[in-house]
């Protein structure tokens, strides 16, 4: 099947199977290797993109349902100025050890503050509940969400 | 075979289902996880795909006198933020999987994917919801807990689709969904119950019970539920054994790798109580 899409603020046009997962094609067709596989059942978060500016599980998302829709991997969002507040903000707050969980924690903070640009302490659980971190016990996490909260006002 | 199908309407997907057998495919988290193979290979499905999730005829919700109507391909997060969905549905799909699910998750393939545990069916069972069901040639509407035949079984047919739901518009004046979970996010309930009552003058006028994980499917009895109709609520207060006693035969749990039938038996009963210590 033909596939159009935008990934990473291009438009794509792919030929391949429309069951093969979001992941696989990102990975091995544009070697988008930030997208990370931990789980492949929708419970770790490591596979996080976004859809339409909607975090989704890309291990999870047949890649014939991203036809006409904008698809943003951390390697896109790398390049925008509230990447680099997150960025900053998750090295400061010292939320990165390993990093395996890194990208997709960035990709569900940016879904949230996309949505609700001044999330409470709950919301912003509810929002990275979909991601798992085997490192750092989350604590750092959520301050670091809430330092590119302060450090971002206005941007998102 | 065939191959892998992405129509362009409603119309085009029942005419191409009438003609071959399809696994339908909406947003995608639970085929991809039931059919899922190795990394970097294609899902091993039974049947090609046929792809809805994009379909807007199966997008819409909409409210009249006697009920509220959802699209099969509306999504958890689209849910969450209509202002026509019951606080508790809300209740309920706040507690399914965690964002990046709901987001592109529809309540059509909770129902499709008939699981004993799907948290949201509980609740429209609690809420006396029909299932809409189309083919080229047919409609017909069922109610979800007949529709839901056993674990993983529904009456759908293979030229058929689920349309929509339909939740009749009643107010509650109490509406819970209670979940046991080994985590608060991304976990498949041990055990769950979604309960409503109505009451006229402290007299019980409605009562659903409905409990996920405990049986084959979600359980649910029309004739225990009866039971509780005219009773007023200091009766039911006052008599919490007996009622326990009188759900009993409906939940019949199994051991597995989420739960024992023994807690989760023990759970459910405690649930039942929870509800009626919280209704006055």
């Amino acid at each position: 099947m033909i596939i159009k899409f935008t990934l990473n603020h291009q438009a794509v046009t792919i030929d391949t199977d429309p069951s093969r997962r979001l992941l696989d094609v990102l990975r091995v067709d544009f070697n988008l290797v930030g997208v990370k596989e931990g789980c492949g059942e929708g419970e770790c978060g490591a596979c996080s993109v976004l859809i339409n500016h909607q975090v989704v599980n890309s291990c999870l998302v047949p890649v014939g349902n991203v036809h006409n829709k904008d698809v943003l991997t951390i390697e896109g969002y790398k390049l925008t100025p509230k990447y680099k507040i997150i960025e900053t903000a998750f090295v400061d707050a010292g939320a990165v050890q390993c990093g395996f969980c890194t990208p997709g924690m960035v990709m569900a903070t940016e879904s949230l503050l996309y949505q609700n640009p001044h999330p409470s302490d709950l919301e912003i659980k509810i929002a990275l509940s979909g991601n798992l971190c085997r490192c750092t016990g989350y604590n750092m996490i959520i301050e670091a969400v809430k330092l590119a909260v302060e450090r971002g006002e206005g941007l998102w | 075979m065939v191959g892998h199908y992405y129509p362009s309407s409603l119309e085009e997907t029942l005419i191409e289902l009438k003609k071959n057998r399809y696994q339908i495919i909406a947003g995608g988290t639970d085929v991809l996880v039931q059919y899922r193979s190795w990394s970097e290979t294609v899902p091993k499905v039974k049947y090609p795909l046929m792809f809805i999730h994009h379909l807007s005829e199966l997008k819409f919700m909409t409210e009249n006198v006697d009920y509220i109507e959802i699209g099969a391909c509306v999504t958890y997060k689209d849910l969450l933020s209509s202002p026509l969905i019951p606080k508790v549905l809300k209740d309920t799909i706040i507690e399914i999987a965690s964002p990046g699910i709901r987001h592109t998750a529809t309540l059509g393939g909770n129902i499709a994917n008939a699981s004993p545990a799907a948290d949201a069916v509980c609740t429209l069972i609690a809420l006396d919801a029909m299932v809409v069901i189309k083919s080229i040639d047919s409609i017909r509407t069922e109610k979800i807990e007949d529709f839901i035949t056993g674990v993983k079984k529904t009456s759908l047919k293979p030229d058929e689709i689920i349309y929509s739901v339909k939740i009749p518009n009643v107010m509650s004046d109490y509406a819970c969904f209670y979940k046991v979970g080994g985590r608060q996010a991304d976990a498949i309930s041990k055990v769950s119950l979604a309960a409503v009552m109505n009451a006229t003058d402290g007299r019980i006028t409605k009562w659903r019970m409905a409990f996920g994980a405990v049986g084959p499917k979600v359980m649910t009895s029309l004739s225990i539920d009866g039971m509780m109709i005219g009773k007023t609520i200091e009766e039911i207060k006052i008599t919490i054994p007996a009622i326990l006693e009188q759900y009993s035969p409906l939940i019949n749990p199994i051991d597995d790798q989420r739960s024992t039938a023994k807690y989760r038996k023990l759970v459910a009963m405690n649930l039942i109580q929870k509800f009626i210590d919280a209704i006055s």
